[in-house]
C-alpha cells in the first residue's frame, strides 16, 4: 500500500446487505457483470407480509429486495429477537464490515473510541405501519411495549452499539435521498475532530406502503415494465423500491497501518451542503455540477464517475452535467456508471454507493460500457436530495491492487 | 485545545408550552408554576383518566415560511421555523453580512412529521382520501426542519440532521461546534424540534413511564415523565465573527461529548457509565473541572431507572463538589421535548449564565434519598453562574453532555 497522508482517513471494512446480493464480494461481481436486482411483486409475498398489500400498490409492480440475507448467520440469536428488519439489515452489514476490517472485539478502551454512524431516511416503516394501525384501532392506550422501541429512527445504530460493545459516539442522520452519503460524512467528521478513532458508518432503509402510495400517486415510481425495459428505455419512468443497508469502517491511515489493514481506499474529500434550492426541491443540474467540481477537483484529477441516474430524468440531467463539468475541467471525458439501475433506490442506498466506489478504487477497475478500461484511482460521486442538500465525495486508491 | 476556534452563542430562540418566545420561557422559568395541563391536542378518549402534556397552544405563522412549505409543512417544521426566525433575529446577525455556504444549518428532530404521517395513516383507516396529507408525508421526513430553516435563511453551508431519540439536538450543538472549531463554518444555526404524536404517546404510555400527573424529577414521589413539544434554536458563530460585528455574547459554548450505553435499547446503563463517558468528555473538551461547574440542567425525566443513572453518573463524575453543585430537571414546567429537549434545555442554561438564577426542580419538594445530588428548590435560586452542564441522554442508549461558559 502506498503512503495515504498519516492523517488521512481511510476505508478499511466493507458489510453489504443488498437486492445485488450479500457481502462485498457477491455484489461487486453482481455490480459489475450488470446483474439486476428487481423481482416481482406477487400477492402473498412473504416479503410485504410485514405490512404492505400489493393490491393497495397498483402502480408498484417490481421491487428490490434483499437476496441471500440469513440475519442469524450475522446477528446474535438473542438481540436478534428484538430486531426489527432495517435493525437486523443495518447490524448485519456493521458486522460484515467490522470482520471484514480484521477487527477484534474492542477492549474497554477500544470501545470508548469507536463510533457507529447511521443514515436513513424513515427507518423502521413496516413496523410503524403496524403499531400506527393498532394505536388508530384501539387507541391511544394500546401502544406495544416491544414494538414502540424500534420505532425510532436510531433504533438500528442502537442494535449495532450493543451487537459489538461500541460506547464511543451513537449517531444517526436522515437527510432525505442523501441519508448514506449524509452519514458518511458526519462519521469523517467525528474521526477528523478526534471524537473517535473508528467508525462504523452505515446506511438502511426499507419501503412501507404509506410512502409507496406517496411516490405513486406523484409519478415517482417507475411504470410497471421490466428491468431490462427500465435500464434500456431511460426515458421513462423514475425509481424501483428498494431495500438493503450498506457499512464500511473507517479509521486514520495511521491506526489502519500500525495494525497492518487492508485499504480499500483513501477519503479525499466529502461534505453536506446546501445548494440554495427550495426545501423540497432536488439541486439543479448546475448547483449539483458547480459544487462537485468545486469539491473533488482540488484534490487532483478524476478517473471516474459514479452516477446517481435512478431511471428517471431529473437525476440523469444531474449525471449529465456532473459528466460534462469534470470533463470540461479536465479536457477528457471520465469514465461514468450507475448503480441505482440495478439496485433499485431507497434513501440511504447513497452508503451502498460509497463502497462501491472504495471496491473500484481497490480495484482499478469500473464499469463503465463505453469508455476503456484503463485504472481507476480516483472516483467522484455524489448524493443529491430532494431537500435542497448536496453531497459530493471523492475516493483514491492506494497503490496496492488486488481482488476484492 | 489551547489554538481552537473558541465558539459564543449570540442569539436564542424558542417556541413551549410557556409561549413562542425566550422572554415567555424566561418568564415561566420564574413563575414555578408547571406548564403540564390535560391534554388536547390528541384523542384521549380511551384512557378514563386522560393525560397530561406540555402543548403550544398557538403555533405562528412564520414570516420566512416557504410558499411551498404552507401545505407541506409538519407541525415539527413549524414550531422549528418559529424558534429559528427569533434566534436568528435576536442575533443580529445580518445574514448576507456572512457568504452563505460559511452559514451551516444542524436541526435535531426524534420525530419530524410523525403526526402528518399518522394522519395519513387515519385517513386510510377511517375511509377517506388523504388528500394533502400524501404531500406531507413525502415532506415529513426527520431532514425537513433543517431544509426549511437552511433555505429561509439562504444557508447554504454544512448541514445535518441528527436523530437521536431525546439527545437529537444536543448533538445538533454539538455538531455546529464542531464545524465552526474545525473552521468547516462561521456561523451555525442549530437547534432541535418535535411535536407531539400519537406514536410517543402511546408508546410511553405502553412502556408504563408516563406520569398520570405533572413529572417530578428525582423526587420521591415520581410517577413517570411527562410529554412537552416546542422547538429551541441557538446562533453560534466563531468568536472572530462574532467580536467583530460586535455581536452580543450570551455565553459561551466551551465543550461537548457524546457516549453510547450500548447496553440495552430503551432503559439506561443503571450505574449510568454512558452517562460518565460523555459527563467527563465534555468537561474534559472544554477545559473545565468538575468543581468548576455551577448548575447542572438535568436530563430528570423523572423515570426511576433515568434519575437513579444519571445522579450516579453526576455524583461519580463531581465527587465531593456533588454538594455544591445545583442541579435541577426543568422538565417538570415544560414537558421532555423529545427531540428538541438538548437545545431548550441548553438555550435554558445561557439563560441561567445570563440572570444569574438556577432554575428550580419543578413540582419536586421531596428528594429521593438514592439521588445524592443538590436540587434547586422551588422558587429557584438567584445565585452567580460561571459554567453550566446540561445533560441529554435518549432511547439507543445515547448520551450527550454540553458545557456552556460565561463569556
Amino acid at each position: 500500500m502506498s503512503d495515504p497522508r498519516e492523517d488521512a482517513i481511510v476505508i478499511t471494512g466493507i458489510g453489504l446487505v443488498t437486492p445485488l446480493g450479500t457481502g462485498a464480494d457477491a455484489v461487486w461481481h453482481a455490480w459489475t457483470n450488470g446483474d439486476c436486482g428487481f423481482r416481482a411483486l406477487e400477492a402473498g409475498d412473504s416479503r410485504l407480509a410485514q405490512g404492505i398489500d400489493p393490491s393497495d400498490l397498483p402502480a408498484v409492480e417490481r421491487a428490490a429486495f434483499v437476496r441471500d440475507f440469513v440475519p442469524r448467520e450475522h446477528v446474535r440469536h438473542g438481540l436478534l429477537r428484538r430486531m426489527d428488519w432495517v435493525s437486523r439489515m443495518l447490524v448485519a452489514a456493521a458486522r460484515q464490515a467490522y470482520r471484514d476490517a480484521g477487527c477484534e472485539a474492542p477492549d474497554e478502551s477500544e470501545r470508548e473510541r469507536a463510533a457507529i454512524v447511521v443514515g436513513s431516511q424513515f427507518g423502521n416503516q413496516r413496523e410503524t405501519a403496524r403499531y400506527t394501525r393498532r394505536v388508530l384501532d384501539a387507541g391511544i392506550g394500546a401502544g406495544s411495549p416491544m414494538l414502540f422501541p424500534n420505532l425510532v429512527i436510531n433504533a438500528a445504530a442502537g442494535y449495532a452499539a450493543i451487537e459489538l460493545g461500541f460506547s464511543g459516539p451513537n449517531l444517526t442522520v436522515s437527510e432525505h435521498e442523501a441519508s448514506g452519503e449524509a452519514a458518511f460524512v458526519a462519521a469523517l467528521d467525528l474521526l477528523l475532530s478526534g471524537a473517535c478513532d473508528l467508525a462504523i458508518v452505515g446506511g438502511v432503509d426499507e419501503f412501507g406502503e404509506v410512502y409507496l402510495q406517496a411516490l405513486a400517486e406523484r409519478r415517482l415510481l417507475h411504470p410497471s415494465v421490466g428491468w431490462n425495459k427500465a435500464l434500456t428505455q431511460r426515458g421513462a419512468g423514475w425509481l424501483i423500491p428498494a431495500e438493503g443497508a450498506a457499512a464500511l469502517v473507517l479509521e486514520r491511515a495511521d491506526r489502519a497501518r500500525r495494525r497492518g489493514a487492508r485499504v480499500y481506499g483513501v477519503v479525499d474529500e466529502a461534505v453536506t451542503v446546501g445548494s440554495g434550492a427550495g426545501p423540497y426541491d432536488l439541486p439543479s443540474p448546475a448547483a449539483a455540477a458547480r459544487t462537485l467540481r468545486a469539491c473533488v477537483l482540488p484534490q487532483g484529477r478524476v478517473d471516474a464517475y459514479l452516477g446517481l441516474a435512478d431511471g428517471g430524468a431529473p437525476r440523469r440531467a444531474i449525471d449529465h452535467a456532473c459528466r460534462e463539468a469534470l470533463a470540461a475541467a479536465q479536457g477528457a471525458p471520465v469514465r461514468y456508471a450507475t448503480f441505482r439501475e440495478q439496485c433499485g433506490d431507497h434513501g440511504s442506498i447513497g452508503m451502498l454507493g460509497i463502497a462501491l466506489a472504495a471496491l473500484a478504487v481497490h480495484c482499478g477497475a469500473f464499469p463503465d460500457r463505453e469508455l476503456s478500461s484503463a485504472r481507476v484511482r480516483r472516483l467522484a460521486l455524489l448524493g443529491a436530495a430532494r431537500s435542497g442538500v448536496l453531497a459530493p465525495i471523492s475516493l483514491s486508491s492506494t497503490d496496492e491492487i488486488c481482488d476484492p | 485545545m489551547g489554538d481552537r476556534r473558541r465558539v459564543f452563542v449570540t442569539g436564542l430562540g424558542a417556541i413551549t408550552a410557556a409561549g413562542p418566545s425566550v422572554a415567555h420561557l424566561r418568564a415561566a422559568l420564574r413563575a414555578s408554576e408547571t406548564l403540564i395541563r390535560p391534554l388536547r391536542l390528541l384523542d384521549t378518549g380511551s384512557l378514563p383518566d386522560g393525560l397530561v402534556a406540555a402543548e403550544v397552544d398557538r403555533i405562528p405563522e412564520a414570516v420566512r415560511l416557504a410558499r411551498s412549505a404552507r401545505v407541506r409543512a409538519s407541525r415539527s417544521d413549524r414550531l422549528a421555523l418559529v424558534a429559528a426566525e427569533e434566534a436568528v433575529a435576536a442575533s443580529g446577525l445580518a445574514l448576507d453580512s456572512v457568504p452563505s455556504d460559511r452559514i451551516a444549518v444542524a436541526v435535531g428532530s426524534s420525530t419530524g412529521g410523525m403526526l402528518e404521517l399518522e394522519s395519513c395513516y387515519e385517513a386510510g383507516v377511517r375511509g377517506r382520501r388523504p388528500g394533502r396529507l400524501r404531500a406531507q408525508v413525502l415532506a415529513g421526513a426527520v431532514g425537513s426542519p433543517a431544509a426549511l430553516v437552511a433555505t429561509a435563511f439562504g444557508a447554504t453551508g454544512r448541514r445535518l440532521s441528527p436523530s437521536t431519540a431525546c439527545s437529537s439536538s444536543a448533538i445538533a450543538l454539538a455538531t455546529g461546534l464542531s464545524w465552526i472549531r474545525s473552521g468547516a463554518a462561521d456561523v451555525a444555526i442549530v437547534g432541535g424540534t418535535d411535536g407531539l404524536t400519537r406514536m410517543t404517546v402511546s408508546g410511553f404510555l405502553g412502556l408504563q413511564a408516563m406520569s398520570p400527573t405533572p413529572c417530578r424529577p428525582f423526587d420521591r414521589r415520581r410517577q413517570g415523565m411527562s410529554l412537552g413539544e416546542g422547538a429551541a434554536f441557538l446562533v453560534l458563530e466563531a468568536e472572530d465573527v462574532a467580536r467583530r460585528r460586535g455581536a452580543d455574547l450570551l455565553a459561551e459554548l466551551a465543550g461537548a461529548s457524546s457516549s453510547c450505553d450500548a447496553a440495552h435499547l430503551t432503559a439506561p446503563d443503571p450505574d449510568g457509565r454512558g452517562a460518565v463517558q460523555a459527563l467527563a468528555g465534555a468537561l474534559r473538551d472544554a477545559g473545565v473541572s468538575p468543581d468548576e461547574v455551577d448548575y447542572v440542567n438535568a436530563h430528570g425525566t423523572a423515570t426511576l431507572q433515568n434519575d437513579l443513572a444519571e445522579a450516579k453518573a453526576l455524583a461519580r463524575v463531581f465527587g465531593p463538589a456533588s454538594e455544591r453543585v445545583a442541579v435541577s430537571s426543568t422538565k417538570g414546567l415544560i414537558g421532555h421535548l423529545l427531540g428538541a429537549a438538548g437545545a431548550v434545555e441548553a438555550l435554558i442554561g445561557v439563560l441561567a449564565i445570563q440572570d444569574g438564577f438556577a432554575p428550580p426542580n419543578f413540582n419536586g419538594t421531596e428528594r429521593d434519598p438514592e439521588c445524592a445530588i443538590r436540587l434547586v428548590p422551588p422558587g429557584g435560586r438567584e445565585q452567580p453562574i460561571g459554567i453550566v452542564v446540561s445533560n441529554s441522554y435518549g432511547f439507543g442508549g445515547n448520551n450527550c453532555t454540553v458545557v456552556l461558559r460565561r463569556p
